[in-house]
């Protein structure tokens, strides 16, 4: 290839990668608890513990701050005219913008400006307790709970000047109607102050974040996992590719025996059998046979040895669930090659028919065999995550499963990220291997 | 070739097979579900972890499971409480055998820390936060340093239990530079935000959010009776018990302070069906939570109960229909009766759950006989009474559904039921309730969603009725953050917008009152009211499920989290 070709490879790759990746962050950012503490998520499901709907608000609203979450997602975003009118009072981290932007859309800018001015005044001279009670007040009103009776009751009670003057610019606020186009949307432009361009600069420096499980950082996370997940799908895979081209010559030549009907009825069999059925049998029949549960407590250190039987047996499981694909498509296409009119020619020659097999059917077989593989391999780690779940595997396959339910997306993200790689990188090598079995390709 | 690759391929793995064996332990192996992820003492993520957690630290007052009693655990006795107008006053004593793992005495000094850490900024610290805010300050004593007051702001008898009730951590290990020791309680609360802002306070952020606090075995220690051994991430965890463990010499008030089994192990199996397997195969001496038919099925067999001892006690996972009484349908009371009655429970409980839970008319458990309210009826199936009460709310009943007018608007009655995506129990439970309405006319949509989604639908009141699990417990009734009208806004727990005036100064009376009698009156009328308003429409209490090995004496189940006292159980050889 040339290398205006190869550079033209290079940056579609990049950018597939670069959406994809800024898709799974952004969805991540937008899926429903992402912005909520661990443990708060469920306050409604627990009947323990005296926290009231505005102490759970401040805490969530603390965490928002300390992770950077209060930011805007991305460079721009939609709001109401109103929304962006707000920020020029407060700023949207603060805990004061929800009644802020309530009151200016409701009420318009300038009463919101004058009553702002006054709060601050009060706050002043107001006891911490008493400004926390007006601020959770202001709030509740901020959410149409209520009509902003509670507000001015409050200040009411209260007997001090200041409170008087704040009353008096409530009630001043409440009467005003903000303009109607306060609610039409308009874009708005966040700057580079976003998460979106924080994240990003991050990775760009290789720097994945850390897990929100337990602080390890997320490289760590991943590769601690992708080498156990590549021994069990590399031991699966070398074992399926090996049986699948011995049984696919063997039914090939012997397409009418007995063992190659018998044969071929069994993987049709075994290709139906789902992969968690074929995974439990395994390890139902290990545990029958006086099998241990893996243990890895017991072995001494150093002694360790990385051939655990919960790995073998996956890697097993893993070769089961390929084979019968494998096997039948490699038969198939060496039988299609069986009607060619250069096979007929060879065995004219009077070459015999293992060796048209294996000189001649073979190369043309592998073709279409090649891109199955590719597609095989990218598929494996369905299968690597079914063994991994059962067999209790800590590998890839497990550790997306258990953050995509933890919620721990800086793992997905990384893990997202190292799948695609993977996928890219297997395309482009079985486009290298196509070149290099069928030269005819090259010249495409 | 092709037979000898093949039988060459075969021994292979067979060889590989047997080079491990399988070895017998004296150790009680248990199966957790799910691996604990993170045994960070403040920001570990969920049940698993917390059950490993009390295992290695200690609170001050612990729950014994066996008789669901308060006893001391760290603290020599049950705390002393004064009262005043606006605050209480715990004063707590801490036994003077109690001992780190390295051999110091835990002080007062160490609580003070802990609480510090549960309010300090920068750390993953917020569900504490939220929980213990009601603590305001401590005050240690001056001539004893194992004496100490909690100060809490206002009173409710669930304090007794709760300001006893976060892990003491020892201070010399996870504040090595004496950060918050320099800093008051009281402090760390009113400057939050601006102790953020600190060198010092930014440092000591990233030394406690540090993964080997989270799973390191020579981090992972306190004064509990265990220590962390080995941990093979998702697979298996072994704990060990310390020599010379500090409780042994305690002399006083022992009722809650026992650990029998020397060695622990804990083999994660996320897979139900790979769980069943293993026990069937007595890899494991413990399974909880198991799933119905194979539960029933090794109950049955001969062999199995040979090996096994089971068990289905009644927990306090309590699943409810709830109801948004924000909702313009569902604002009459009478709709969300007319709902309730179309619930059929005790089909539900025998043939979905095999006859394995426990019908509840509230929220309190029928167990809890001085609270719950044994002569309310359960609520009948009754399609008829439903649909007198649809018609007494104005729906009337026409040839395309029940139609009523809200708002000037004629509208048509039907709803949408959500529950969690995976849960084959509200799968089925939710197709008989729809059903059920379909028969008089309602029809219902059936929503499957993952937990997080529902949380938010809820929180955002964009729901008709939902299907989930409350977990209850026997000592705390204050029920204010969930049901009080002042937390129906937005962020708070009353998602169903439940109340009225008079169940507010209800729920406010049972939070105050201490005394048995009058508690039982009230809860036993909130009952009533609830039942009457029928936000929340309870069905049952779920049974646990477990199967515990027949080598293990002393088996204390209960309805308490985790369901089975690990500390109690002793293994024959």
């Amino acid at each position: 290839m040339s290398l205006p070709t190869w550079s033209l490879q290079a940056l579609k790759f990049l950018v597939t990668l670069w959406l994809t990746i800024s898709c799974v962050f952004v969805v991540s950012r937008l899926l429903p608890n992402a912005n909520t503490p661990l443990g708060l998520a469920d306050a409604d499901l627990a009947v323990y513990g005296l926290s009231d709907a505005a102490t759970l608000e401040r805490v969530k609203a603390d965490y928002r701050q300390r992770r950077g979450y209060h930011l805007p997602l991305f460079y721009v975003g939609l709001g109401a005219r109103g929304s962006g009118l707000a920020e020029q009072l407060e700023s949207p981290g603060s805990p004061d913008y929800p009644w802020a932007e309530a009151a200016v859309l409701r009420h318009g800018l300038e009463p919101t400006r004058q009553f702002r001015t006054q709060w601050h005044a009060w706050e002043q001279q107001a006891s911490p307790e008493e400004r926390s009670t007006l601020r959770s007040r202001l709030l509740t009103w901020a959410q149409a709970a209520e009509t902003g009776q509670a507000v001015a009751s409050f200040l009411q009670e209260s007997a001090t000047s200041a409170s008087k003057t704040l009353l008096a610019s409530w009630n001043a606020l409440l009467q005003k109607r903000a303009p109607l186009h306060y609610h039409l949307p308009v874009l708005q432009w966040h700057g580079t102050d976003n998460l979106y361009h924080t994240w990003l600069g991050k990775i760009l420096q290789g720097d994945l974040g850390a897990s929100t499980l337990d602080y390890q950082p997320v490289l760590s996370k991943i590769g601690e996992a992708v080498g156990l997940s590549a021994m069990l799908g590399c031991l699966g895979l070398a074992t399926a590719l090996l049986v699948s081209y011995l049984a696919g010559m063997h039914l090939a030549q012997h397409p009418a025996s007995l063992f190659a009907a018998v044969g071929r009825h069994f993987l049709y069999l075994l290709d139906s059998i789902p992969a968690f059925v074929i995974t439990l049998g395994v390890f139902g029949l290990y545990l029958l046979l006086g099998g241990a549960l893996d243990s890895p407590y017991l072995a001494a250190p150093g002694e360790s040895s990385p051939f655990t039987p919960s790995l073998l047996l996956g890697g097993l499981c893993v070769a089961l669930f390929l084979v019968p694909h494998l096997t039948l498509q490699f038969y198939g296409t060496l039988v299609h090659q069986n009607s060619q009119l250069y096979y007929r020619t060879a065995l004219a020659k009077g070459l015999s028919s293992a060796t048209v097999l294996r000189r001649h059917a073979l190369p043309n077989a592998l073709i279409p065999s090649l891109t199955l593989l590719s597609e095989v391999i990218i598929g494996l780690i369905s299968g690597v995550l079914v063994v991994e779940v059962t067999f209790s595997l800590p590998g890839l396959g497990s550790l997306l499963v258990k953050s995509i339910l933890a919620a721990d997306y800086p793992t997905v993200v990384g893990i997202t990220l190292l799948l695609l790689l993977f996928r890219l990188g297997v395309t482009q090598l079985t486009d290298l291997a196509l070149a290099l079995a069928d030269p005819r390709i090259k010249s495409v | 070739m092709k037979k000898n690759c093949a039988i060459s391929l075969s021994f292979f793995f067979i060889w590989l097979l047997s080079c491990s064996s399988p070895t017998q332990h004296p150790s009680i192996r248990v199966r957790l579900a799910q691996d604990p992820e993170s045994l960070h003492p403040l920001s570990y993520g969920n049940a698993t972890a917390l059950q490993l957690l009390n295992l290695v630290y200690q609170s001050l007052l612990t729950v014994d499971i066996k008789d669901n009693s308060i006893q001391p655990l760290l603290a020599a006795g049950l705390p002393t409480v004064r009262r005043d107008d606006s605050s209480s006053y715990f004063t707590y004593q801490i036994r003077p055998e109690a001992r780190w793992s390295n051999g110091s005495r835990v002080t007062a000094a160490d609580v003070a820390f802990s609480l510090k850490l549960l309010h300090s900024p920068l750390l993953d610290n917020d569900r504490w936060r939220a929980q213990y805010s009601f603590i305001q300050n401590i005050q240690l004593s001056e001539d004893n340093p194992a004496v100490f007051t909690i100060v809490c702001s206002g009173y409710t008898p669930e304090m007794n239990l709760m300001t006893g009730d976060f892990f003491v951590l020892p201070a010399y290990q996870f504040d090595p530079k004496g950060v918050l020791a320099s800093v008051p309680y009281s402090v760390i609360r009113q400057k939050f935000d601006s102790l953020a802002q600190t060198p010092a306070f930014k440092a000591y952020a990233s030394f406690i959010n540090h993964p080997a606090l989270a799973r390191d075995t020579a981090l992972v220690k306190g004064s509990g009776p265990y220590q962390l051994t080995s941990w093979a991430s998702g697979q298996a965890l072994v704990l060990d018990k310390k020599p010379g463990w500090w409780a042994e010499k305690a002399t006083t008030n022992r009722q809650a302070l026992y650990a029998n089994p020397s060695r622990l192990v804990f083999q994660v199996i996320p897979d139900q069906a790979a769980a069943v397997l293993a026990l069937k195969a007595r890899q494991v001496d413990l399974v909880d939570n198991l799933p119905l038919v194979a539960y029933q099925e090794m109950r049955k067999d001969q062999q199995y109960q040979a090996w096994y001892n089971f068990y289905s006690p009644s927990s306090y996972d309590l699943v409810f229909l709830g109801q948004n009484g924000r909702h313009p349908f569902l604002q009459d009371k009478q709709t969300r009766q007319a709902l309730a009655y179309l619930v059929n429970i005790p089909q539900v409980i025998n043939h979905l759950q095999g006859g394995l839970a426990t019908p509840t008319v509230g929220l309190v458990h029928p167990q809890e006989k001085d609270y719950y309210h044994g002569k309310l009826a359960p609520l009948p199936y009754d399609p008829g009474k439903a649909k007198a009460l649809l018609a007494a709310a104005g729906w009337r009943q026409t040839g395309s559904g029940w139609q009523k007018s809200i708002h000037g608007k004629p509208q048509t009655l039907a709803l949408e039921l959500l529950h969690r995506a995976g849960n084959t129990d509200f799968e089925n439970f939710a197709l008989l309730f729809q059903q059920n309405a379909r028969a008089i006319g309602v029809p219902i949509t059936l929503k499957a969603m993952e937990s997080s989604q529902i949380t938010d639908r809820l929180q955002s009141k964009e729901f008709d009725l939902y299907l989930r699990t409350l977990v209850g417990n026997p000592f705390s009734y204050n029920l204010i953050p969930m049901l009080h009208t002042s937390n129906s806004a937005q962020g708070g727990a009353n998602v169903t917008s439940f109340g009225t005036p008079e169940t507010d100064r209800l729920l406010e009376q049972i939070a105050r009152e201490e005394r048995k009698a009058e508690k039982g009156i009230l809860l036993k009328q909130l009952q009533e009211k609830m039942r009457e308003e029928s936000n929340l429409v309870f069905l049952y209490f779920q049974q646990n499920k477990l199967a515990i090995s027949k080598q293990i004496d002393s088996v204390v189940v209960s309805s308490l989290k985790p369901g089975y006292d690990l500390l109690r159980f002793t293994k024959q050889e």
